[in-house]
């Protein structure tokens, strides 16, 4: 249902980043395994661009900017602006707190898109549920990164 | 999780983001590193030493592994 794209900057940021996602015990690792698979017929995916600041980044959005909702393959994506003050600067805890935020807000973004259409997908279910893994996802011990 | 690597292999037009040229269930669960920037002439030219050299599995290209043996 949620997924990710990392678009880092250098390899230094994706090094630095992929675990808060697709670690051990990253968000989506645990979203993988217990998040439904499906919150309504009209959305397959919501898709969460992130793009990291770094040596080679040409392009980081200041605000999250919403894709258009894809009738076809129902689905939509968010992108992400990730800066050094708003990640690498931060200590772990904060780092998936970011993470967490900026999923959450991900999903509310596409909640008001899409609340004209009256689509058939179980926001308030979803943001429960992912609030529910999140807190979860908050609560393993540092250093987290090698965990 | 999977890296891209040769992604400008399926590159129609020089504005548009590679995000664009993929649909979201591709993208899913993928990361894109550049590892250099340059002008366009210059990294096509790059792009094709590697085609010609390690082609990936999406490089179609008549020059594909020429140079790979």
């Amino acid at each position: 249902m949620i997924g990710y794209y990392l678009n880092s900057g250098d390899q230094k940021g994706a090094d630095m980043f992929n675990p808060y996602i697709w670690g051990k015990h990253g968000l989506d690792t645990l979203m993988e395994k217990q998040l439904h698979k499906t919150y309504g017929k009209d959305m397959k995916l919501l898709l969460i661009l992130y793009y990291l600041e770094g040596q080679f980044s040409s392009y980081l959005p200041v605000q999250p900017q919403l894709g258009n909702y894809m009738k076809s393959s129902k689905d939509i994506r968010v992108s992400v602006g990730v800066t050094q003050a708003m990640f690498h600067n931060r200590n772990e805890f904060e780092r998936r707190e970011f993470i967490v935020d900026s999923t959450l807000n991900a999903i509310k973004l596409v909640k008001e898109r899409l609340s004209k259409k009256k689509p058939d997908i179980d926001f308030d279910k979803l943001i429960h549920d992912v609030q529910e893994i999140a807190s979860e996802y908050l609560k393993f011990p540092e250093p987290y990164a090698t965990n | 999780m999977a890296i891209l690597t040769n992604y400008r292999a399926r590159l129609p037009s020089r504005k548009a983001p590679i995000e664009k040229r993929y649909s979201s269930g591709f993208l899913k669960d993928k990361q894109l590193v550049p590892v250099e920037k340059g002008s366009r002439a210059e990294i096509l030219k790059k792009e094709r030493k590697i085609v010609e050299k390690n082609p990936g599995p999406l490089n179609k290209e008549p020059w594909a592994g020429r140079q790979s043996n």
